[in-house]
């Protein structure tokens, strides 16, 4: 273990401020310890500890989330299911926030386009759309 | 006259369709230009990043694709219009695109190519239909500034269509071993190619397609195209480097809504590694 510079080593030590002198002092003391103590000196090479498991995190300062709304239904089973006018009736039932979770839940607008639109039938017509594209996508390419 | 440039490589999945996309898509809204994209590949992949699958299907079934060219030529029918098979504002953008057209490909070219193959002289290309695409576009080519020819990855009859209308050729690549190999059997064939025919073909450069840049393979691979331009006898290496990404990925989806092309390949990174790519292109074209 490579030992601490004294300041007295140096010219340099003769110019050190009291809070210099109280570093330096400090870190020999710390030096010492390690010198007296191979353990923690393995522990000191061997870096920091893993991350600990987020249930041992609580001391961390909680950041701000918004609400996150779950989406109420899977628009491609509804599809499958009830077919085109069946998932209509489904979203027509459904505020705004649900509509916009669908979106999101289902990646279903990567380039947000939706994002400030706040008519519920112009969501729905979003939805109908692109759940259709992705549920026949391919059908062209059958039996060619 | 247009510029036309044929994007190709003997490879799969370099890169070739993202590219011509991405060239297509900037050259017409970033720069104003009239583009006509041919697809060549029988995969039809840049076709159906442009229109519907249905619309294409429908085409397709009424003789609107490039199957019915290279069919005529076997049947020695003359049914092909390419007037008629040009689709017009394509692209998701905005609904479409003012002056991005597409000529569609065809899966049915896969039934056939053997067949255009047997008939094809490939020492002198004096016979089969080598000068088809050539003789159906005429004077339609000169509707367009730039068009971009999205090669099959092979340098058969198809892809030699494509060469035979082309002032110059775009070789993508994945900066992997793999990849780099196909780079002189490129250079060789177009080369012969054009001598053959007597054509000026351009070896415009080589653009390195999804880059990873963490990868050590893929930064020394890149390194070594910089430096093989110098030397040995390939062409350069485009300063530009298209990322891998999913924004990329998720750009082949013609159905998504879209507005911007910032929108379409997303802001952090590969919007402005194809814009980029897009002036370097256009300042290579004008050389």
């Amino acid at each position: 273990m490579p030992r601490v510079k004294r300041p007295t080593d140096s010219t340099e030590g003769e110019s050190l401020t009291n809070e210099t002198q109280a570093l330096v002092e400090t870190l020999r003391a710390v030096a010492s310890q390690i010198e007296a103590d191979p353990a923690l000196a393995a522990r000191l090479m061997a870096g920091p500890a893993p991350k600990a498991e987020s249930g041992e995190t609580a001391q961390e300062a909680p950041r701000p989330t918004r609400e996150v709304v779950a989406p109420p239904l899977d628009p491609f089973a509804v599809l499958r299911q009830a077919g085109e006018q069946g998932l209509q009736e489904a979203l027509a039932s459904l505020d705004l926030a649900s509509l916009k979770a669908i979106v999101r839940a289902y990646r279903l607008d990567p380039a947000r386009i939706s994002a400030r639109w706040t008519a519920p039938e112009r969501i729905i017509e979003l939805i109908v759309e692109q759940v259709t594209a992705r549920l026949n996508h391919g059908r062209a390419f059958e039996r060619v | 006259m247009a510029y036309v440039t044929s994007i190709i490589n003997l490879k799969g999945g370099v890169g070739k369709t993202t590219i011509t996309l991405a060239l297509a898509h900037f050259l017409a809204l970033e720069h104003g230009k009239r583009v006509l994209v041919i697809d060549l590949d029988p995969q039809t992949n840049a076709t159906v990043c442009l229109i519907p699958e249905m619309e294409w299907k429908k085409r397709d079934e009424t003789g609107r694709t490039l199957y019915q060219l290279f069919w005529d030529q076997l049947k020695g029918t003359r049914v092909f219009s390419a007037e008629d098979a040009i689709v017009r504002r394509v692209s998701n953008v905005c609904g479409g695109i003012d002056g991005l057209d597409v000529l569609p490909s065809s899966l049915q070219l896969i039934k056939i190519q053997e067949r255009i193959t047997q008939i094809t002289d490939f020492e002198s290309y004096r016979h089969g239909p080598i000068f088809s695409l050539r003789d159906a576009l005429g004077s339609l080519l000169k509707r367009y500034d730039h068009v971009l020819v999205d090669c099959p990855p092979s340098l058969g009859v198809v892809t030699l269509n494509g060469l035979a209308i082309s002032n110059s050729y775009l070789i993508p690549v994945i900066p992997d071993t793999l990849s780099m190999l196909g780079i002189p059997p490129i250079l060789d064939r177009v080369e012969h190619f054009a001598q053959c025919t007597r054509r000026n073909i351009r070896a415009m450069g080589i653009v390195v397609s999804k880059m990873r840049a963490q990868t050590i393979l893929h930064n020394d691979t890149v390194r070594r195209l910089r430096e093989d331009f110098y030397e040995r006898r390939f062409p350069i290496c485009f300063d530009s480097i298209v990322p891998e990404s999913t924004h990329i990925a998720e750009a082949a989806d013609v159905m998504t809504r879209v507005n911007t092309l910032q929108q379409k390949y997303g802001n952090d990174g590969p919007y402005d590694e194809l814009s980029a790519l897009t002036r370097e292109f256009l300042s290579h074209a004008a050389r």
